[in-house]
């Protein structure tokens, strides 16, 4: 660390010492450049949103609260949100937790294999994976309940019902608490794990006893994101929920939205107490970890422990594992091949192995459609990535090493997007850009400006993770000899937290290329993205086709991915 | 909480700034984009007098002197429009870039266009009760074509003209559906498929022909036994959007029966060997006119008004190859005649379209199983 400081003093000291101090300090400009934009980028929105919704006419109103719970009460649909967001957070963190534990902690056979296996459902979008799971567990033709029929008393998986949707959500979520949870327990010292050892306690006593305990703000974080992306999903009630009739508040903001006239007012009225619930997660959760170091728990230094042994579980605890992700990762994608390889949906047989074709792969290669769908998706990925980026890594400096005022609100307003459900951040740029004359609508602009601002926490996240794993005596040494701000910016801090951006970057990268619920309100035709595509060939009934889509898109996405990770392995970034 | 007070003040002026700058839109309808003077009156004297070959020829070379090609948004399937969109490439050399997307989907994004003053197509071709509202919001030049005197009366207005009719059947998987259980009236179709049954999210004008014209007209229901029928029906049913997933979830065996599937659309899953059907059929059938019309921002209005014109003739004889019913009444094909219909009536996607659409709403809604 001293050498780099002293290269950067040589360096600095080389380049020339500045000759004269800015007349506008360059901190001020920028904080309030990233605040200004940043609050463009996450209140005008609401604002707008709020305007809309209580607008009547002239005047304003509360009509349309009265007409968005008229025919499923507010009621029914807290309790059917709350139920359905807390089977999948569930499913999910217990899931992912366990995962994390057996491949960080214990001595299971095949850990990184099967570590790496469980993260692959990151890649599917969730309008892909519902519908692949709509393959395997819909009642009559979903390929488990066929190998159901087989035993006694008809048991059956119904994946449209409220526990379906929550399996199907939870599931999708399971990469996502495992990557966390990895990181979380990758973190902990082992010393005490290794004592409870020794003592003679069983791995799960060990897990439940010391591990757990000592990952709790993270378990929290985890529990908080998961809870808040399942209030906020939008694929699983739309494709599953609504055929069960069990409307949750995204699915009758979307219905909302489908009719005429446009019921804006209506569907800002569903989204208001949506917004209530994920805010309320918040604050729960910055209740229970009060002092902000524990919010970086899952980043820091990483300790290699010895590996617990499973001892007798160790075989069983394989199978299980095993199990999980033949059925979670390998069969959902094994579907879709096979979907994409018949003239029409039909469910496995004899015969239909024979009728077995290519030709929806030509189709989709040779569709301008699908394309250009995939053009879009990866410009807007990388568009909205970088510039995620950009603005993570400034905004985070301001907040953690500079002493500027007013840096407080550059952090609340990066934490703000978190709480907006991608359904009701694609509503309130809608709502804006009709009215704004900003010729934005209709191009991809719009698309962009709604990846970036959902995602915006998730760049300050990796930004600020970077900057707490740098020490302050780099810049200060930058400083002392003599460089201005922005040479600091640019040769100390941005190269050292590049490695950390990166992961930042890949994931903003994967989950834009996923987006669907904002995408959805404000894509128009030429500007289709891979989510929006699969969404309107699933309702177009072209389900050969859509699989075949989505067959190239996980081969992309996997290797892209695959390829990306190794770099940032390279970088010396040991996980998210 | 000393910081609320900022983000409140942000809140408010945002707000402010949103009440400014909108005085003249309203969220609930759209406005007719800005448009310039149209073309297309000038166009149509140009062609006055003409008959229908020269005005063809003389159509062709106004649209080569646009050089443009042409932006359709419609809700026909991609297989279909593609073949009847190859047909008018292969005549004129005109390339139409298609938007395909549900009838409702396309209604919202020609309203969100005109609100935003963006141009987006050139043509619109959609279901009677969306181009009734396309036509109410104004965004629709007026339609004057010669091939119109030809088309079903029905499907007939000042700016816009059915190109072909969907027929609404029920429609069942005969796998699973024995010859003895098919059904023979609509009472049946509502009634024995208890979560065998799939019905469609947005076909409010499928079920008000059927309240109205049927229940209540011809087998003297009131109104309210017929609603509460169909509400039945949908608690032990499954709600689909899209008349094709429908049909393909239905040939795949996931449903026994469809209440409202597309004739052409299981005719061609008919054809693919899949094993679905709608005869012998469920009488009345409900027909309802797909339109087409001219967008009042088009750019293109020569290039425009010739495509209408091939939809109104030359691709009439395509949609009957591709099992769909032509609007075109010289054109022979689509459901046989010696079936009983009822055609969508326009008060049902006018003036009554809110009573209608509200209540299949609650049909579709409704849940009377417990909550969660």
């Amino acid at each position: 660390m001293i050498d780099r400081a002293v290269r950067v003093r040589e360096f600095v000291r080389d380049v020339g010492a500045p000759t004269s101090r800015a007349r506008i300090d360059p901190q001020r400009v920028v904080i309030g450049v990233v605040v200004l934009l940043m609050g463009y980028l996450v209140i005008v929105p609401l604002g707008y949103l709020l305007w809309e919704t209580f607008r009547q006419g002239d005047s304003f109103g509360l009509d349309g609260f009265r007409d968005a719970f008229e025919v499923t009460g507010l009621g029914t649909l807290t309790y059917n949100s709350v139920v359905f967001a807390t089977g999948a957070t569930t499913v999910a963190v217990v899931v992912g937790t366990l995962l994390a534990y057996l491949v960080t902690r214990t001595d299971m056979p095949f850990r990184g294999l099967l570590f790496a296996a469980a993260i692959i459902p990151v890649i599917l979008p969730g309008v892909l994976h519902t519908i692949a799971w709509v393959f395997l567990a819909s009642p009559r033709t979903g390929l488990i309940n066929l190998a159901l029929s087989v035993l006694p008393g008809d048991p059956t998986v119904d994946v449209f019902s409220m526990p379906g949707m929550a399996l199907v959500e939870g599931l999708h979520s399971v990469p996502l608490a495992l990557l966390l949870m990895a990181g979380a327990f990758r973190s902990v010292d082992p010393a005490t794990e290794e004592a409870a050892l020794t003592e003679g306690a069983a791995p799960p006593t060990i897990l439940w006893r010391v591990l757990l305990p000592s990952v709790r703000p993270a378990l929290l974080g985890v529990l908080l994101i998961i809870a808040i992306r399942s209030l906020e999903a939008f694929e699983v009630p739309a494709l599953l929920g609504i055929p069960a009739r069990r409307w949750v508040f995204t699915s009758r903001i979307w219905s909302a939205l489908r009719g005429y006239p446009l019921r804006l007012d209506e569907a800002g009225a569903l989204s208001i107490p949506l917004l209530l619930l994920t805010t309320l997660g918040i604050v729960w959760y910055s209740r229970l970890t009060r002092r902000r170091a524990e919010f970086q728990t899952i980043t820091g230094s990483s300790f290699r422990a010895n590996p617990v042994p499973l001892g007798r579980w160790r075989t069983p605890v394989l199978l299980v594992t095993v199990v999980y992700m033949v059925v979670a990762v390998v069969l959902p994608i094994a579907m879709l091949a096979y979907v994409a390889t018949q003239p029409f949906y039909s469910m496995p047989s004899f015969a239909s192995l024979g009728s077995a074709t290519l030709e929806n792969f030509r189709q989709t290669f040779s569709s301008i459609d699908s394309m250009r769908a995939i053009r879009n998706s990866v410009l807007l990925g990388v568009g909205a990535a970088s510039t995620v980026a950009a603005f993570g890594a400034i905004a985070s400096w301001l907040v953690i090493r500079s002493r500027l005022r007013g840096r407080w609100l550059v952090d609340n307003l990066a934490g703000i997007p978190l709480v907006i459900p991608g359904l009701v951040m694609g509503l309130s740029l809608l709502i804006v850009y009709l009215r704004v004359p900003v010729p934005i609508f209709g191009t991809l602009w719009i698309l962009l400006i709604a990846y970036v601002t959902r995602y915006l926490p998730y760049g300050m996240r990796s930004a600020t993770s970077a900057m707490l794993q740098v020490g302050d005596e780099l810049e200060e040494a930058a400083h002392v000899a003599g460089a201005t701000w922005w040479q600091t910016m640019r040769l100390v801090h941005i190269p050292l937290i590049l490695p950390g951006l990166g992961v930042g970057w890949i994931y903003v990268f994967l989950v834009s290329i996923r987006e669907l619920s904002s995408s959805i309100l404000l894509y128009s035709p030429g500007r289709e993205v891979l989510s929006v595509l699969i969404m309107d060939q699933w309702l177009g009934g072209r389900i050969p086709e859509l699989a075949a889509l989505g067959v190239v898109m996980v081969a992309t996405l996997g290797t892209l991915t695959a390829l990306l990770w190794r770099l940032r392995a390279r970088a010396g970034v040991e996980y998210l | 909480m000393r910081r609320m007070p900022l983000l409140v003040a942000i809140l408010v002026f945002s707000c402010a700034c949103g009440s400014g700058s909108s005085s003249t839109q309203d969220g609930a309808a759209a406005t007719p984009a800005d448009t310039t003077d149209s073309a297309l009156p000038s166009i149509y004297t140009a062609l006055e007098r003409l008959d229908r070959d020269a005005r063809r020829t003389r159509l062709a070379e106004m649209a080569a002197e646009e050089g443009t090609s042409l932006t359709l948004y419609t809700s026909m399937n991609v297989d279909d429009a593609s073949v009847v969109l190859g047909g008018f490439e292969d005549l004129y050399g005109i390339e139409v870039e298609l938007y395909r997307a549900s009838a409702s989907a396309v209604l919202q994004r020609v309203l969100q266009e005109a609100q935003a003053g963006f141009a987006g197509s050139d043509v619109v071709a959609v279901g009677s009760a969306e181009m009734s509202v396309i036509d109410e919001n104004g965004l629709l030049e007026a339609l004057q074509s010669p091939y119109v005197d030809e088309i079903v009366r029905s499907g007939v207005y000042p700016n816009w003209a059915a190109v072909y009719l969907n027929v609404f059947v029920a429609a069942w998987n005969v796998d699973r559906v024995p010859t003895d259980a098919v059904p023979e009236t609509w009472e049946q179709v509502l009634t024995d498929f208890p979560d065998r049954l799939v019905m469609e999210v947005s076909d409010f004008d499928w079920f008000a022909a059927l309240v109205r014209d049927y229940f209540v007209a011809e087998l003297g229901y009131s109104e309210d036994q017929a609603v509460s029928l169909f509400e039945s029906a949908a608690a032990h049913a499954r709600m689909i959007e899209g008349h094709s997933l429908m049909t393909e979830l239905t040939a795949a065996g996931e449903f026994d029966m469809a209440a409202s599937a597309y004739q052409h659309g299981v005719e061609r899953f008919q054809a693919d060997g899949a094993p679905v059907s709608w005869e012998p059929a469920v009488e009345p059938l409900v027909i309802r006119p797909t339109g087409i019309g001219i967008q009042r921002t088009t750019d293109a209005p020569a290039t425009a008004l010739l495509f209408v014109d091939y939809m109104l003739s030359d691709a009439q004889p395509i949609l009957v190859d591709l099992h769909r019913t032509p609007a075109n009444q010289t054109v022979e094909g689509g459901v046989p005649a010696q079936y009983d219909s009822i055609t969508v009536d326009p008060s049902i996607v006018g003036d009554d379209r809110g009573k209608w659409e509200s209540l299949y709403e609650r049909v579709v809604s409704a849940s009377t199983e417990p909550t969660g």
